[in-house]
C-alpha cells in the first residue's frame, strides 16, 4: 500500500508539470493581456508604458524561456507577474483558497448527511411513494444547472426578505459591509450569507451521492448475511444499524473523495451568483483577462487536489474491500 | 410476475457423444438476453415515460420551426418588444424584438446537437481506450491511466477559453468538442472497471488461446459484455453534456452570439429575472426537463443491466 | 403511485413559484416616464443641481465598486481604471472640476484662481487657497506641482521607472515655477496646450520625499516614489494621505474600501456622512438585487432595459439616466481592400439607418437617445456642430439608399439590389465582416440591424463577435461598433483621426484633415479650437471613416435618503463633489 501510494505521488509530478505545460500553451493563444488591458483606452498609453508592462508580463521572451522562468520562479516562491502589480499570486490563492474552502465544508456536510439520509430511507422501502418522492426529487435537483437553482434561491430569498422587512438572507458575499456589531449579531451575520450558497451547492451534489447510496444499500439489503441476520429473526432496525450500516457506507467514503476533488473546480458558478472571493471567482477572473500565471497557480492547486482526492479514493477502496489488491 | 422461462424439456433421446443436435418435439423458447434486458427495461416506470417526453421534445424541437411563423433571428415586424407570454407569442419576446419561442426551439436544437456530439466523442474514444488498458494491464495501462488523469486535471475553462477566442466560427461545435475530448477519460475509467473483472474469466482466456489479437477480444468480447455501463455512462455524458454547456454559458465561454443555446439563453435573461422571468424560466424548464428524462433512463438502463438490485416489484 | 410522488412536487413548486411571481409582479414594458425617477424629475433640465438638499450629520453611504483594485496610485497606466479614480476623488485635489452639464468650472477650494496670463509662450498661474493643506499638515505648494509635473513628463522618469498612464500635457511643460511661499505657481509650456485644465490633480510631494527617502530629484529618486505611491493597496495597505474631503481609513482586499471625513479638510463644505463604503461587486448583474436589499445605496452600473424595469419597481430608490461624453459609433477599417474605396465608405454610411438602430437598442429605456452628428463635441456645448447631416449619413430611408445605389453604380459597382450582391469593378462579391463585443446584447442588435440595412445595397455582412477589444490595436477588423470616452478637453481627440495617431485603428487619413488636426490641438482659444477640430470633422465626415451612432446613457441609480449625489457623466463621475454627499436632513 504505502509503495503504491508513493508511486502515485511520484506519477503525479509529470502530470501536474504536464497540465501546466499545456495550460501555459492555451493561455498564450488568446491576445496577450497587456493589449486587452490597454484596448480602446483613449487616450492611449504612451508606447513607453507599453513596452514596459509586455517586459515585466515577460512577454518579451520566446515561449519556452518564458515557461522555464515560471518554473525556475516556483522555487523561490516567486508565482509570476499578475495585472494587479500589488498582487501576491500565492498569498492571494491561499486566500481564496481558504474562502472556498469554508464554502465547501459545510456543503459537503449538508450533502452526505442529506445523501445518507435519503439513499437508506429509499432503498428501505424501494418502489414505495417515499422512494419515489425522493427519487424523483433527487434527479430534479440533478438535473438544474448550478446556476439556475442558485439564482433561484436568490430570488426566493430576496422576496422573503422584502416581504418580511428582515434582511436575514444575505446575497452578496460571505458577511455584510459593514459588518454589526456585537458577536452573535455577527454569528447571525455569517449564518445568513452561509445558508443561500451551501443549500445551492448541497442541493446539486446530495441527489447523487443519494442514488450511489441508495445502489449500495440495496446490494447489501439483498445479500446473504443480511438475510441470514433477517431469518434469525434480528429486528429490522438492529439489523439495519448493526450490519448494513456499516457496509452500505463504505462506497459512500470513495465517493466524498471523489467528491471534494470535483468542488473545487465546480463552485465558480455558486462563488459569481452569490458574490463570494474564493477560488473559483479568482480563476475565472484571471481566465477573461488573460492573467495566465494566476490561472497556472489555480491551475496546480486544484489538480494537485484532483489527484490526491482520486488517489485517497483509490486507498479507500483497496483498503475498506479486502477483495481489491493492488500491486 | 412469471417467472422466465429457461429450460428446455427434451422428449427424446439425448444426443450421441460426439456432436450433433438435440432433436426436440417442442420446447419453450428461450428468451435471449437482450430480451430479459429490455424486459426489466420496461418494468421501470419512470424510464418509459422519460423516453416518450424526450422523444417528443426532440420533435418539437426539430419539425416545430417549420410549423411556427416566426425564425429565431429575424425581429418581429409587429415590433413586439419584451412582451409577456400571449397569444401571438407564446413564449413572448426578448429584449431584442425576437420571437422567444422560435429561440427557445433553436436554443433546444443546438443543446442537443452538444450532447449528441460530447456523447459520441467521450463514448467511441473513452469505451476502447479504457477497455484496451484494462486488458493489457501493467505498465502500458499505468501509462494511458495517467494520461487520463492529465486530461481531468486540465481546466475545462482554459481550455474553452483558449479555443472561444482563436476560433469565433462554430461555436456549438468548439463547446461540443472541449466538452467531448475532456469528458472521455471518465468513460475510459468506467470501462476498464469493467474489464478488470471481465478479464479473468474464461472466455478472455478462451479467446486468447484461439489466437485473437487485442482488437479483436476488446471489440468482440469485452465491450459487448460492457454495454451496460457504457450506455448508463453515455446517458449520464449526454446530461452532462447539457450542464456543462449551460455552465460554460453562464461564464461566457460557451456558444456565442449570433447563435443560441438554452445555455446561452438563460444566461442572456439572468439580469430580466424579475423584470421578465419567461425569458428565464423557460429554457431552465427545458434544460431540466432534457436532463431528467435523460437522467431517469440511464437509472432505467442500470437498471435492467444489473439485476442484483431488482426485486419482484409489487 | 405515480401521481403521488407527482403531487408532491407539484406542491412544492407552487409553493416556490408563489413565492417568485410575489416579487415579479409589477410592470415589464419599458414605457415608464423620462429618463428619471419622479423623484428626480428636475435632474433632466438642471443636472448640476440635481437632488440637491440640506443634510444632516451622520449616516453610512454604500456604493458600489465594479472592479478589483490594484493599487490606489491611479497616475500608473494598471490602476487607472474609472471606479478607482472614483475613489481616489475623495483624496486627490485638482484646480478644474467637471459638471455633470458637462462644463468646467475652477475649484475655488484649492485654487482662487487659475489663468492663462500669455499664449506664447503659454503660461498658466495658479493661486493655490492660503488655507490648502494636505492631511498631514503640509501646505500644498508648488512642490506638489513639480513633482506630477515630473513624474509623468515622459523624460525625468524613463517608462520602466515610471509606467505612467499618459504624458500628455505633461510633457509640453517647460518649467514650473513657485513664488510666495510656493502658494503662486508659474507653469509655462513649450509648445502650446490647450487642454491644460486637465493637468494637475495632485499627489503629495512630501509623501513622495518619504518613498524616495530624501530628495525625490535625486537619481532614483522619483523610481522610489512611484514605487512608493504604486506600493499603496500592497505592502502600503492604503494610502495614508489625503488632500480632499475625505480619507481612506480601511480596505479589505477584494472585499471593500472604507472612507471617512478628512479632519484637516480646508474646503467650504465639511463632510456630513460618518462613513463612505466602496462594495467590491465584480458581477453587475448583482447590482440590481443589492439594491433591492438595501445592500448598496448607490450604483452606476451599465443601464439596460432589464435594469431599469427594475429599478422603477424599487420603492425607496431614485434613478437618472444622462447622455455622457461616451458616444457608440461605428468604424470602417480603410485598409480593407473594399473598404479602401471611399465610394464604398459613403455608400454604407448612406445606408445604415441610425434611428432604427436607436430605436431598437437604447430608446426603450433612454427615450432622450437620438443620433449623434459630431465626432468631438457634444449637442449643448459650445462647439458643437452637425458635420453628419449635411452629407445625408446615417439615415437609410429609401432616399439614401437611392443614393447609394446611385453612387456605386456610376463607380463601377454592380448588384447593388436588395438581396443581390455587390461586386466591384475586378468582380469580387463584397463581403464584410462586422465585429463587437460578445457580451454586449445590445451591439449585437446594432450589427443585426446594419446587417439587414447591408444587404439592401448587396453587401453581405458577416458577424463576427468578438470576447474583448484587443483586436483593435491590430486591425483585425472590417467594420466595429465600439465606444469613446469622450471628454470636456478636446485636444487629445487628434489622435483619434491624424495620420499614423495612437489610436487611429482604422489608419484614416487626410492630409488636409492632419493640418487642420494639428493646428486644433494646439489652439488655446477654445473658439478657435472649435472651429478647426469642426472643419476637420467635416473633411472626414465626407471621407465616411467613422458613423456617429448616439451618445451612450450614463446611470445612477441612489437611495432616496441621501442627497446631493448625483449623475455625473464625465469621467469625474458622481465622485466630483463627495464632500457635499449627505443623508436628506428630514430622512429618518
Amino acid at each position: 500500500m504505502l509503495v503504491f501510494t508513493i508511486r502515485r505521488l511520484i506519477q503525479a509530478i509529470p502530470i501536474l508539470f504536464g497540465a501546466s505545460l499545456l495550460t501555459f500553451w492555451l493561455m498564450s493563444i488568446p491576445a496577450d493581456p497587456v493589449t486587452v488591458e490597454f484596448a480602446g483606452r483613449n487616450p492611449r498609453p504612451p508606447q513607453g508604458t507599453i513596452d514596459a508592462e509586455m517586459h515585466r508580463f515577460r512577454l518579451d521572451e520566446s515561449f519556452w524561456a518564458q515557461y522555464w522562468d515560471w518554473i525556475k520562479g516556483i522555487f523561490h516562491g516567486n508565482w509570476g507577474p499578475a495585472l494587479d502589480k500589488n498582487a501576491n499570486i500565492f498569498h492571494d490563492m491561499m486566500r481564496h483558497f481558504g474562502v472556498t474552502t469554508r464554502l465547501i465544508v459545510l456543503a459537503l456536510i449538508v450533502a452526505i448527511v442529506l445523501a445518507v439520509l435519503t439513499g437508506v430511507m429509499s432503498a428501505i422501502k424501494q418502489y414505495s411513494v417515499r422512494d419515489y418522492t425522493f427519487t424523483f426529487l433527487g434527479f430534479v435537483f440533478l438535473s438544474m444547472p448550478t446556476f439556475w437553482i442558485a439564482q433561484l434561491l436568490k430570488t426566493i430569498a430576496v422576496n422573503f426578505n422584502t416581504s418580511t422587512g428582515t434582511h436575514f438572507f444575505g446575497t452578496l458575499g460571505a458577511y455584510s459591509i459593514p459588518q454589526p456589531d456585537g458577536f452573535w449579531n455577527r454569528i447571525v451575520d455569517y449564518a445568513g450569507h452561509l445558508v443561500l450558497p451551501t443549500i445551492s451547492l448541497a442541493l446539486i451534489t446530495y441527489a447523487g451521492l443519494s442514488r450511489f447510496q441508495r445502489a449500495s444499500m440495496l446490494e447489501v439489503m439483498n445479500s446473504d448475511y443480511v438475510r441470514l441476520a433477517r431469518a434469525k429473526g434480528i429486528s429490522q432496525r438492529r439489523v439495519l444499524t448493526r450490519h448494513m450500516l456499516r457496509t452500505a457506507l463504505i462506497p459512500m467514503t470513495t465517493a466524498t473523495a471523489l467528491t471534494i476533488a470535483v468542488f473545487f473546480g465546480g463552485t465558480i458558478i455558486t462563488e459569481t451568483v452569490f458574490n463570494w472571493n474564493g477560488m473559483g471567482v479568482y480563476t475565472i477572473d484571471a481566465i477573461s483577462s488573460h492573467d495566465k500565471y494566476i490561472v497556472l497557480a489555480t491551475l496546480m492547486l486544484t489538480g494537485f487536489i484532483v489527484i490526491i482526492g482520486n488517489l485517497v479514493a483509490d486507498i479507500l477502496y483497496a483498503v475498506l474491500d479486502p477483495r481489491i489488491r493492488y500491486a | 410476475m412469471p417467472k422466465t422461462q429457461t429450460t428446455k424439456v427434451p422428449t427424446t433421446a439425448p444426443a450421441q457423444r460426439g456432436g450433433g443436435t438435440v432433436e426436440r418435439e417442442f420446447t419453450v423458447a428461450e428468451r435471449k438476453q437482450w430480451q430479459l434486458i429490455l424486459r426489466r427495461f420496461t418494468r421501470h416506470r419512470m424510464a418509459m415515460v422519460s423516453i416518450i417526453v424526450l422523444v417528443l421534445l426532440i420533435l418539437i424541437a426539430y419539425v416545430g420551426p417549420h410549423f411556427w411563423k416566426y425564425s429565431a433571428t429575424e425581429i418581429t415586424p409587429d415590433h413586439a418588444f419584451r412582451s409577456a407570454p400571449n397569444l401571438a407569442h407564446p413564449f413572448g419576446t426578448d429584449d431584442a424584438g425576437h420571437d422567444y419561442m422560435a429561440r427557445v426551439f433553436r436554443g433546444t436544437q443546438q443543446s442537443l446537437k452538444i450532447a449528441a456530439i460530447v456523447a459520441l466523442l467521450s463514448t467511441t474514444i473513452g469505451a476502447p481506450y479504457g477497455a484496451i488498458s484494462g486488458l493489457i494491464g501493467g505498465k502500458v495501462d499505468a501509462i494511458m491511466m495517467r494520461l487520463c488523469d492529465l486530461l481531468l486535471v486540465l481546466p475545462l475553462l482554459v481550455v474553452a477559453a483558449a479555443l472561444a477566442s482563436s476560433h469565433s466560427g462554430d461555436t456549438v461545435l468548439i463547446v461540443a468538442l472541449v466538452l467531448g475530448l475532456l469528458g472521455w477519460p471518465v468513460n475510459a475509467r468506467q470501462v476498464r472497471g469493467v474489464v478488470l473483472g471481465l478479464r479473468e474469466q474464461e472466455f478472455v482466456e478462451a479467446a486468447r488461446a484461439m489466437g485473437a489479437g487485442t482488437w479483436r477480444i476488446v471489440f468482440r468480447h469485452l465491450l459487448p459484455n460492457a454495454t451496460g455501463t457504457i450506455l448508463v455512462q453515455a446517458t449520464l455524458d449526454i446530461a452532462g453534456a447539457i450542464l456543462g454547456e449551460a455552465a460554460l454559458s453562464f461564464l461566457g465561454l460557451g456558444v456565442q452570439a449570433p447563435d443560441t443555446s438554452l445555455g446561452l439563453l438563460i444566461n442572456q435573461a439572468r439580469t430580466s429575472v424579475d423584470t421578465l422571468p419567461w425569458l428565464f424560466y423557460l429554457p431552465g424548464v427545458v434544460i431540466i426537463l432534457i436532463a431528467l428524462t435523460i437522467n431517469f433512463i440511464g437509472d432505467g438502463l442500470r437498471d435492467a443491466f444489473d439485476p442484483r438490485q431488482t426485486r419482484q416489484r409489487r | 403511485m405515480r401521481s403521488g410522488s407527482k403531487r408532491l412536487a407539484g406542491l412544492v413548486a407552487i409553493t416556490a413559484a408563489t413565492l417568485l411571481v410575489a416579487g415579479a409582479c409589477g410592470t415589464s414594458s419599458s414605457s415608464g416616464p423620462g429618463q428619471s425617477s419622479q423623484g428626480w424629475s428636475t435632474c433632466d433640465k438642471d443636472p448640476n443641481n440635481c437632488n440637491s438638499g440640506p443634510t444632516k450629520p451622520g449616516g453610512t453611504m454604500l456604493v458600489t465598486d465594479e472592479k478589483k483594485i490594484t493599487s490606489f496610485f491611479t497616475a500608473d497606466a494598471a490602476s487607472n481604471t474609472y471606479d478607482q479614480a472614483q475613489i481616489m476623488s475623495g483624496l486627490i485635489p485638482s484646480p478644474f472640476i467637471l459638471n455633470p452639464d458637462l462644463s468646467v468650472t475652477l475649484n475655488k477650494d484649492l485654487v482662487t484662481s487659475a489663468e492663462l496670463t500669455s499664449s506664447s509662450p503659454e503660461t498658466v498661474v495658479y493661486k493655490i487657497n492660503p488655507n490648502a493643506v494636505w492631511m498631514d499638515g503640509t501646505p500644498i505648494t508648488a512642490d506638489d506641482f513639480i513633482f506630477n509635473w515630473k513624474f509623468q513628463d515622459g523624460k525625468d522618469c524613463s517608462a520602466t521607472d515610471c509606467p505612467v498612464a499618459g504624458t500628455t500635457g505633461y510633457d509640453a511643460i517647460d518649467t514650473v515655477t513657485g513664488s510666495d511661499n510656493g502658494k503662486t505657481v508659474t507653469v509655462v509650456f513649450k509648445t502650446p496646450f490647450p487642454d491644460w485644465q486637465a493637468l494637475f490633480a495632485l499627489f503629495p510631494a512630501n509623501v513622495a520625499k518619504t518613498y524616495a527617502g530624501g530628495d525625490i530629484y535625486a537619481p532614483g529618486g522619483l523610481k522610489k516614489a512611484y514605487a512608493g505611491f504604486l506600493s499603496e493597496g500592497g505592502a502600503v495597505p492604503f494610502p495614508k494621505w489625503s488632500g480632499g474631503p475625505y480619507q481612506i481609513s480601511d480596505y479589505q482586499k477584494d472585499v471593500s474600501v472604507t472612507l471617512t471625513p478628512n479632519p484637516k479638510w480646508y474646503g467650504a463644505t465639511k463632510p456630513s456622512l460618518d462613513k463612505i463604503i466602496y462594495k467590491i461587486i465584480l458581477d453587475p448583474a448583482q447590482e440590481t438585487e443589492a439594491l433591492k436589499n438595501g445592500e448598496v445605496n448607490v450604483s452606476v452600473a451599465q443601464p439596460d432595459g432589464d435594469l431599469i424595469a427594475a429599478v422603477q419597481q424599487m420603492q425607496n430608490v431614485n434613478y437618472n439616466l444622462s447622455k455622457g461624453p461616451v458616444w457608440e459609433h461605428i468604424d470602417l477599417n480603410n485598409k480593407n481592400k473594399f473598404l479602401a474605396d471611399k465610394n464604398l465608405r459613403q455608400a454604407i454610411f448612406l445606408a445604415i439607418n441610425r434611428q432604427e438602430i436607436i430605436d431598437k437598442t437604447v430608446k426603450p429605456f433612454f427615450p432622450s437617445a437620438a443620433p449623434l452628428n459630431n465626432h468631438n463635441y457634444m449637442p449643448g456645448t459650445a462647439g458643437y456642430k452637425d458635420v453628419i447631416t449635411p452629407t445625408g449619413q446615417g439615415v437609410g430611408d429609401d432616399a439614401a439608399i437611392a443614393k447609394a445605389k446611385q453612387l456605386l453604380e456610376s463607380n463601377g459597382y454592380t448588384g447593388a439590389e436588395p438581396g443581390g450582391t455587390l461586386k466591384n469593378k475586378n468582380g469580387e462579391a463584397v463581403t464584410l465582416g462586422f465585429s463587437y463585443t460578445q457580451s454586449n446584447k445590445l451591439r449585437e442588435t446594432t450589427a443585426e440591424l446594419v446587417q439587414a440595412d447591408l444587404a439592401k445595397i448587396g453587401v453581405k455582412v458577416t458577424l463576427v463577435p468578438k470576447p474583448d477589444l484587443s483586436f483593435l490595436g491590430s486591425g483585425d477588423f472590417d467594420m466595429v461598433v465600439f465606444a469613446w470616452v469622450g471628454s470636456p478637453f478636446v485636444a487629445g481627440s487628434k489622435d483619434l483621426w491624424i495620420t499614423g495617431g495612437g489610436s487611429n485603428f482604422n489608419k484614416y487619413s487626410n492630409p488636409q484633415g492632419d493640418t487642420l488636426l494639428t493646428k486644433a490641438a494646439q489652439d488655446l482659444d477654445p473658439t478657435q479650437e472649435a472651429a478647426d477640430f469642426n472643419a476637420a470633422d467635416e473633411i472626414m465626415a465626407a471621407d465616411a471613416n467613422v458613423l456617429p451612432l448616439y451618445q451612450k446613457p450614463v446611470f445612477i441609480a441612489v437611495s432616496s435618503q441621501f442627497v446631493n449625489i448625483r449623475n455625473n457623466a464625465t469621467s469625474a463621475g458622481p465622485a466630483y463633489n463627495m464632500q457635499d454627499w449627505g443623508l436628506k436632513a428630514d430622512a429618518q
